[in-house]
């Protein structure tokens, strides 16, 4: 009876409609943009927000205790690395379970994803023991616009302004904190890079989910 | 002169196309998802869906997730190619008359 009634009024519905959209046809193209953006933006969201407000978080923990402890500063890090990794895991496990949306590419894009970031890390890995010896905070700020320009091309890659803005900002930060700051470049990389990712992955998980 | 698609051009599931639309080829979102993103009840949504089920526009997909029992919908290649006609049409009838009033 209640399907019977949804029906009938849907009948009568189109009727109207077909004349309301035809008179007002950039209003449906535009209440489909706002559709498809919130959609996508969502998706972004949900899959993004909780490891860069993760990883963000580290980060700017990891800088805030560098910063007053320097000289146990690669601890700090490699504490802060091994944390991560296993809490990028929980995470994601946790994602899958409750993510509101199935994407058949998943598990491939995954895959490649994860493929990436352990070439990344390989690359960097070989880099400082090749060209060392560094500093720490040549160390530390190579290290963190390798990671950066990861995010620049997975921005690119999956179209996401978001992560390519953050790619950039965050690494244009590191510049002026390593050459402009390098007496306080901890604390100001706590707050521009890990406060900056934290901020945003926050952003996108309230604003957009 | 651009043909509108009856199913398609009613408001909520202009939306409810749009939204699937968005994800990749076989994507699927989950029900009550897209019941908070839309604004929508549970009758007012169900009834939508079940109009766009009923000509394959959409494919249902209930399934368990940890024991509890969750609803997805995905588009189907059909819905997926009347709901791009459905928007050429409009960018069709919105050109036709940009060039009437020049």
């Amino acid at each position: 009876m209640e399907n019977a009634m949804c029906g009938n009024n849907d009948n009568n519905h189109e009727n109207n409609s077909e004349v309301m959209v035809a008179e007002n046809p950039a209003d449906s193209l535009e209440a489909i943009r706002n559709t498809i953006s919130r959609t996508r933006k969502a998706v972004a969201g949900a899959y993004g927000s909780p490891l860069m407000m993760l990883w963000g978080g580290l980060l700017a923990i990891a800088y805030l205790v560098s910063h007053f402890y320097l000289k146990h500063a690669h601890i700090i890090f490699w504490t802060m690395a091994i944390i991560g990794g296993v809490g990028s895991y929980l995470v994601w496990a946790l994602l899958l379970r409750k993510m509101p949306f199935k994407e058949p590419i998943e598990e491939k894009m995954n895959l490649r994803i994860g493929a990436m970031w352990w070439l990344l890390f390989l690359y960097v890995s070989i880099w400082l023991s090749l060209l060392a010896p560094f500093n720490g905070m040549q160390m530390n700020a190579f290290i963190v616009t390798a990671i950066m320009f990861a995010y620049v091309i997975m921005g690119l890659w999956f179209k996401e302004m978001y992560l390519l803005g953050t790619g950039l900002f965050v690494t244009a930060m590191t510049l002026v904190g390593f050459f402009v700051l390098p007496k306080i470049y901890c604390l100001w990389m706590a707050f521009m890079a890990g406060g900056v990712i934290f901020a945003i992955g926050l952003y996108t998980k309230l604003k957009w989910n | 002169m651009a043909k509108l698609n009856h199913i398609i051009h009613q408001p909520v599931r202009l939306r409810i196309m749009a939204a699937l639309c968005a994800l990749e080829q076989g994507g699927q979102m989950d029900f009550v998802y897209l019941k908070k993103m839309l604004n929508l009840t549970d009758g007012n949504l169900g009834a939508h869906l079940g109009r766009l089920e009923d000509v394959d526009f959409i494919a249902i997909e209930k399934t368990f997730v940890a024991r509890k029992p969750r609803t997805f919908i995905c588009v189907t290649g059909k819905g997926r190619d009347a709901f791009n006609e459905h928007v050429k049409s409009l960018r069709l009838i919105i050109e036709d008359s940009q060039t009437k009033k020049k």
